[in-house]
C-alpha cells in the first residue's frame, strides 16, 4: 500500500493510499496530490537515506510521498 | 509573562541575574543566562510543518575549566511519526563548537555542550529541523554544570503553532503608530 502523506499542524497526515492495482484508488491519489500542489505544497521522494527528490506527477510506484511546505529558516 | 525558572545555585550570587529574556510579549525567551554564558534559540516561535531550522547555542562570556550544558529536547522529536515512518525532526549527532574547546552532541533526547579548558567567547551549536513536528508548546529542560556541580537549571519553550501566527497583544508603542498611520491616512498630525 503505497501512501500520500502531508505534513501540517497535526504532523503527518494521511491524504491517500492506493496500490497500482487499484485504478479508481490510484486517480483519487493523483487528484488528491495535485490538488495539494496547487495548494503550495511540494513532494518528495526519498531516493536513499537522508535523500529525497522533488515530484511534480505523483509516483505511483513509490511507497511513500511527502507533502512539505517550502523550507523556512534558513 | 515570564516563565518561571527553578534556580538549582541555591545561595548564588549569579541565581539573581539568571532569568530568561523574551524577546517580544508573549513570546517563550530565546536567551537564558548561565553562571558563565549565555544559551540561546534562534527561534522560540515557528510554524508548524514549514521545516523550520531552530539552532541552539551556548556561548561562553568567561573561561571555563569544565562545563557543560545539558539540554533535553522533547519525547517527540526524536520519535517516528506512526503515520508515514518518518522522524518528526532531523537531529544530527554532533553540533559544531568555535574551536577544540567546545563539542555539541546528542545522545538520544539529551543535547551536550560540552566546554573544556574553554575561553571567553567560546561557543557551540546545535540544529534541529522540523520534519512534521505537529503544533504545540515543547518544554526543553536544561542544566548548566561545571566540574561536578550542577549551577543552574531551566526550561527552554518552543512554540510550533498552527495556521497563523498568534497575534500581539498591541503596546504603547504600537498602539501609537497605529495611531499616527490613521492619523496619517486621514491627513491629520498627532
Amino acid at each position: 500500500m503505497s501512501k500520500l502523506i502531508r505534513m501540517d499542524h497535526t504532523g503527518h497526515s494521511t491524504v491517500a493510499e492506493w496500490t497500482s492495482e487499484d485504478p479508481a484508488a490510484v486517480e483519487a491519489a493523483v487528484q488528491s496530490f495535485r490538488a495539494e500542489l496547487e495548494r503550495g505544497y511540494l513532494a518528495m521522494v526519498s531516493t536513499g537515506p537522508g535523500h529525497a527528490e522533488q515530484v511534480r506527477e505523483l509516483p505511483v510506484d513509490a511507497d511513500l510521498v511527502i507533502l512539505r511546505l517550502p523550507i523556512s529558516g534558513g | 509573562m515570564r516563565p518561571r525558572f527553578l534556580i538549582a545555585c541555591a545561595g548564588c550570587a549569579a541565581a539573581a541575574a539568571w532569568s530568561g529574556q523574551a524577546p517580544a510579549a508573549g513570546s517563550p525567551p530565546t536567551r537564558f543566562a548561565l553562571p558563565a554564558g549565555a544559551l540561546r534559540l534562534s527561534d522560540s516561535e515557528v510554524p508548524a510543518s514549514s521545516s523550520a531550522k531552530i539552532t541552539f547555542s551556548v556561548r561562553l562570556d568567561r573561561a571555563v575549566k569544565d562545563g557543560r550544558l545539558a539540554l533535553t529536547l522533547p519525547r517527540l522529536w526524536i520519535q517516528r511519526s506512526p503515520v508515514s515512518g518518518v522522524p518528526y525532526a532531523k537531529l544530527p549527532v554532533h553540533g559544531r563548537g568555535s574551536s577544540g574547546r567546545a563539542k555539541a552532541s546528542r545522545a538520544a533526547r539529551v543535547v551536550s555542550f560540552a566546554f573544556m579548558l574553554a575561553r571567553d567567547g567560546d561557543s557551540a551549536r546545535f540544529d534541529v529541523r522540523d520534519n512534521g513536528i505537529p503544533a504545540g508548546t515543547y518544554r526543553l529542560p536544561f542544566s548548566w554544570r561545571e566540574g561536578a556541580t550542577i549551577r543552574a537549571r531551566g526550561t527552554a519553550r518552543v512554540v510550533f503553532y498552527g495556521g497563523q501566527r498568534p497575534r500581539r497583544a498591541a503596546t504603547a508603542l504600537s498602539a501609537d503608530r497605529v495611531k499616527g498611520a490613521s492619523a496619517r491616512r486621514r491627513g491629520r498630525s498627532i
